[in-house]
């Protein structure tokens, strides 16, 4: 880790967070304004079933936070922190090399290797912020907005614990193809075209019953915010697979990163 | 001090570098010239430690510009060819970061330095133009006083006032006792600063020659117009190299020393001089197309 690095770095990503901060707060608060207004009525009613079970949703509602766990966490969360960390991984990396002036960090005695972890840090830091903070909006808009509603604290934690973990693991890869590729467009590519594979195949698992083997082949499921609500998950089991997989990605970038050949 | 041996790196397309070997001893600057694609960015990006080698090894202070390649950066001042810095930032933030990634407290000699080359550093980098980032570039390369100083085509985009006062920065640095190595393309750059230059020509390096004995081996062209015919017999009969003539022009081609050919103008009726200067890639294109020659 190189603070100067890091300050700085953090500086240029600011206004990418901010701009998902603002979207997913903004989000977050209008599902809970809206729980008030239908109250135990659910918006998905005239959804088929199989879309329902596609996008989350079978499991339920169980009061508020199994409302907003499935309108708000099953869908909208997943797809914005998946573009957070695809755009945030590609400019700490594969932008600089890309355009160049990663040769100006590599000319100072700071190491690849720290380079590459001060940027995944910067990374790294940034989600958990972003978490952190729809967490706490969450816990404080809830008794606020939906006063008679039922809200379960701990489940609304857990969510976005296992949230922060899952953006942990999306990251971990965006930022493994940033620190790979020479181009832009090709990280771009590489981890836009691998998020969309695993969020079809997480659509198609949900869809079937008797292709559980799918859920093998993406980390989307190992969160699963309805059932987490309904308490009906091992929180522990999935957050270490999880955290373990994104610092197996993150260590992997790391390492290739300070022993390849770079266009600079 | 840097040593080159055997450097050897071959790219998918076939191109690269080829056993390139050559040692700039400390207080030396080397000047490496070549056309473009000859290898001189892949040899100084060996020399950064931007790329492994396929085979042989490069060394600066003795130390593995691979291995070591964040160690050596204490020592060296680098101005890439093509500059590009992080955006979203002014020339002062961007220097500031260099400043910390370096662990430097002092930034009076980077003052300094903006002061000499006289730049708004608050300007935002998308904002400069090539020249302005040629400066920042040069306070970035400088502004910690390095041991060994790696110059890619360092004058490309300043204006010549400029360009003069980079040779100053370039020769100071070689009275506290800096090693340099930089590329050009311009010969009066490496005629005022090198003590030694390289040719390098399809990823091999072709000639090594002091500067000084390039200078002599440098022709000039003159080109005179005299008044009468008998003038132009005059100089024929002078036993200088004519090159061409045309009515009352004559070209006269000059290698070292200038003495006949002034005691000979003297006696004639001279109504106009020119001079071309052969660039240094012309002298050791020549020199080295020679030596084929000879075999």
């Amino acid at each position: 880790m190189n603070k100067a690095l890091f300050v700085s770095s953090f500086q240029r990503t600011a206004k990418l967070y901010g701009i998902f901060t603002a979207l997913i707060l903004f989000y977050l608060i209008v599902i809970i304004g809206m729980y008030t207004s239908s109250v135990e009525a659910d918006p998905f009613e005239m959804l088929p079933e199989g879309m329902k079970d596609a996008f989350g949703l079978g499991a339920g509602m169980n009061g508020l936070t199994g409302f907003v766990a499935s309108s708000f966490y099953g869908v909208s969360f997943v797809i914005f922190m998946m573009i957070l960390c695809i755009m945030a991984a590609n400019q700490l990396m594969a932008h600089l090399v890309d355009r160049g002036s990663m040769a100006y960090l590599l000319s100072t005695p700071v190491s690849r290797r720290k380079i590459a972890t001060t940027q995944a840090a910067v990374l790294i830091t940034g989600l958990f912020a972003l978490t952190g903070i729809a967490l706490g909006a969450g816990l404080l808009a809830a008794p606020l907005l939906a006063e008679q509603a039922e809200f379960d604290r701990h489940a609304f934690v857990q969510l976005n614990v296992t949230g922060f973990l899952l953006f942990f693991v999306i990251s971990g890869y965006s930022f493994l193809f940033s620190s790979l590729f020479n181009d832009a467009k090709h990280s771009l590519a590489a981890s836009g075209g691998l998020s969309v594979l695993f969020y079809m195949i997480h659509l198609i698992g949900n869809m079937t019953d008797n292709h559980e083997w799918l859920d093998y082949l993406t980390p989307l499921s190992l969160f699963e915010p309805a059932a987490i609500a309904a308490g009906e998950v091992n929180v522990a089991l999935h957050a270490v697979s999880l955290g373990a997989a994104g610092i197996a990605l993150y260590a992997s970038a790391v390492y290739l990163f300070s022993r390849r050949d770079l266009p600079l | 001090m840097i040593q080159l041996n055997r450097l050897t790196k071959t790219f998918k397309s076939g191109k690269g570098i080829f056993d390139v070997s050559f040692d700039v001893q400390q207080g030396e600057i080397f000047g490496f010239l070549g056309p473009n694609g000859a290898g001189k960015s892949t040899t100084i990006r060996h020399l950064m430690g931007f790329i492994r080698p396929e085979y042989g090894k490069a060394a600066i202070n003795g130390m593995d510009c691979w291995m070591n390649s964040a160690e050596i950066q204490r020592e060296v001042g680098y101005l890439p060819g093509e500059i590009a810095f992080p955006d979203g930032m002014n020339g002062r933030q961007f220097l500031h970061l260099l400043n910390g990634m370096r662990g430097m407290k002092d930034s009076s000699r980077q003052r300094q330095l903006i002061e000499r080359l006289q730049f708004d550093v608050n300007t935002p980098i998308r904002k400069m133009s090539k020249g302005m980032k040629q400066k920042v570039g040069i306070v970035a390369a400088f502004m910690h006083d390095p041991s060994v100083l790696i110059l890619d085509e360092p004058t490309s985009g300043l204006d010549p006032l400029m360009q003069n006062i980079f040779i100053e920065l370039v020769l100071e640095a070689k009275e506290r006792g800096a090693t340099t190595i930089m590329s050009s393309h311009s010969f009066d750059e490496i005629n005022r600063t090198c003590d030694r230059a390289g040719i390098i020509k399809d990823g091999r390096l072709i000639a090594v020659e002091d500067v000084k004995k390039l200078q002599l081996m440098q022709r000039k062209i003159f080109e005179v117009t005299v008044k009468t015919m008998e003038d132009i017999e005059q100089i024929r009969n002078s036993g200088l190299t004519v090159v061409s003539s045309e009515g009352l022009r004559i070209r006269i081609a000059l290698q070292g020393s200038c003495d006949r050919f002034i005691q000979c103008l003297a006696e004639c009726g001279v109504q106009d001089l020119n001079v071309h200067t052969q660039t240094l890639e012309e002298v050791f294109m020549h020199y080295y197309d020679r030596k084929v020659v000879k075999g």
